[in-house]
């Protein structure tokens, strides 16, 4: 609080003081109320008003440093009563402004952490996207994949990779933007008063979660990849077999052939069984087990050899 | 090895493009699928690499009956049959080499258990100097190399082409028809579409022969001779 040097004149300066300091002494929850000297006062506003011989000469309010607990004290209460008890004397309570402040920076890491998961969720959305589109474009390849023989495992861990590789490389990108942003807002920032704002240094721990942020970003856009495409793959799948069911025609129609209907044998199955462990060329289609032809003296577990002359009779 | 019964097939609503197909194939056996163009012969394949539901009828395949098999049984299904795609369907971004050694990938072997075989069996269809080249930039009949490579290299059980040789000459026809009777004796069942019936008259296979989405049974000409 301070209490003004000229206050309509009424009794002097120290007097009023001291009647401030007593009316704080008996105010329940102040735990301390010290005035500060005229030359500390000075001292303060020297940086601001110039030399101290100069500052002499003007009407300086004296200052009182307090402190209180915040729960027991009503400041506003507090500073009406002093404002009529001690003529001139206005309380000053500065956790308003250094609340404004917290509330300020506050405010800026919630945008900030607001930012950071904006940016993650456009990421994963545009790698939904990008992953939907590529199975899109990729429709051909990814049929032949499935009849070749490959799961939906296969198919998405590969999208995963490319996405993996793909993050990866614009993550390393990013980070040596982001170096370079860093580098330039410190220069910037060199003749700043020190003081004035707590000063862009990162600690250890800060470069270290700086540096896994792009594998982690990574490894999240190529699970999304991976999941994205097995949710597509498995929906796909769930339209093609329901659209493909068999009728009720087809189930009675089933059951009757797989009794009555005579397959088709063609005649020459009914011929007598030849030896086709030779490696004569046979001249017939085979009818026995499929081990029975695998000789192994004969017909190698190899490609055939590669004359042309043995190929061509 | 393979069994329709009573099949019926039709796209979307369209009129059946295959009906009532019954036959069985032995395992080891060696077929053609004859007919003339637009009578059914890559649908009837379809249906066996399970690309394709039939709208009726009773399928069975490696005595599993297709319709009522889980779903997630179908890669395991697939690894087993080898398909040479009338219009290749190689992977454009993926070198011959690649491409070949995808069916081996896809169940899981490493690189380093199939780079040489892959490489042998290319060499072998003709294809040696061209083990990195692009399918871009090969010409159809190299194109179809490498596709029935692709379809050959996983030692399938069964082996379906579809019109194997429509873009190489003779020479390289027979050739390959020998791959496929090599791989033959060694118990692969094999269905192979084709027009061509100089090749036909020269492998004494008996042939399937569709004629307007029906099956008519045809002998082999050799033995129906004698
Ligand atoms: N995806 C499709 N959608 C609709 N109809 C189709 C489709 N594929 C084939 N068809 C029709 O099915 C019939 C049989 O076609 P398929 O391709 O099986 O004949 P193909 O015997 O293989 O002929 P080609 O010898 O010319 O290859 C044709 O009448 C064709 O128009
Ligand atoms: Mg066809």
């Amino acid at each position: 609080m301070q209490v003004a040097a000229v206050a309509g004149g009424t009794g002097n300066l120290e007097a009023r003081v001291a009647a401030a300091l007593d009316l704080l002494r008996r105010t329940p929850g102040i735990r301390r109320a010290d005035p500060i000297s005229a030359a500390a006062a000075t001292a303060l506003l020297e940086p601001w008003l110039g030399s101290a011989a100069a500052l002499a000469d003007l009407p300086m309010p004296r200052l009182i440093d307090i402190s209180f607990d915040t729960h027991q004290v009503d400041t506003a209460a507090l500073g009406r009563q002093l404002a009529s008890a001690v003529p001139g004397a206005s309380f000053d309570d500065h956790r308003r402004w250094i609340e404004g402040l917290a509330a300020i920076a506050r405010w800026v890491i919630m945008v900030a952490i607001g930012i950071v998961l904006l940016v993650g969720g456009v990421a994963a959305l545009s790698v939904i996207f990008a992953v939907r589109s590529g199975l899109a474009v990729h429709r051909e390849v990814i049929e032949v994949l499935h009849l070749i023989g490959a799961r939906d495992d296969y198919i998405a861990n590969n999208f995963a990779r490319h996405t993996l590789w793909t993050g990866l490389r614009g993550g390393a990108i990013g980070s040596v933007l982001a170096l370079a942003s860093l580098i330039a807002l410190a220069w910037l920032g060199r003749d700043m008063a020190p003081g004035m704002l707590p000063g862009l240094k990162l600690e250890a721990l800060d470069w270290v979660l700086l540096a896994l942020l792009t594998p982690l970003a990574a490894i999240l856009a190529a699970l999304t990849a991976r999941s994205t495409v097995l949710s597509a793959l498995a929906r796909s799948r769930s339209r093609w077999s329901a659209t493909s069911r068999w009728s009720g025609a087809a189930s009675s129609t089933r059951r009757s052939s797989t009794r009555s209907t005579p397959a088709w044998r063609p005649a020459w199955r009914r011929a007598a069984p030849r030896s086709t462990h030779s490696c004569s060329r046979p001249t017939r289609p085979t009818a026995q087990p499929t081990g029975a032809s695998r000789d192994p003296a004969c017909c190698a577990r190899r490609w055939p050899d590669s004359s042309l002359s043995r190929a061509t009779p | 090895m393979v069994r329709f019964d009573n099949v019926g097939m039709r796209y979307g609503s369209g009129p059946e493009v295959l009906r009532d197909i019954s036959f069985e194939l032995d395992p080891g056996s060696f077929h053609f699928l004859t007919g003339a163009s637009g009578a059914g012969k890559s649908t009837l394949l379809r249906l066996l690499y399970l690309a394709q539901r039939p709208t009726r009828g009773l399928i069975t395949l490696f005595d599993k009956d297709l319709a009522t098999l889980p779903r997630d049984e179908f890669p395991a299904l697939r690894r087993r049959i080898g398909v040479v795609f009338q219009d290749f369907r190689l992977i454009q971004h993926l070198s011959a080499l690649d491409n070949v050694a995808l069916p081996l990938k896809v169940a899981g072997a490493r690189d380093d258990q199939i780079r040489e075989h892959v490489r042998e069996l290319l060499g072998w269809v003709g294809l040696a100097e061209h083990v990195d080249a692009k399918p871009a930039t090969l010409s159809g009949g190299q194109q179809q190399r490498v596709a029935i490579a692709r379809a050959v290299i996983g030692r399938p059980a069964l082996l379906l082409a579809d019109e194997p040789t429509g873009n190489v000459d003779e020479r390289i026809a027979i050739r390959l028809l020998y791959l496929f009777e090599e791989l033959n004796k060694m118990g692969t069942t094999i269905v192979v579409a084709t027009h061509n019936e100089r090749l036909i008259s020269r492998f004494d296979h008996p042939a399937l022969h569709l004629d307007r989405g029906e099956l008519v049974v045809r002998q082999p000409a050799r033995t129906a001779a004698s």
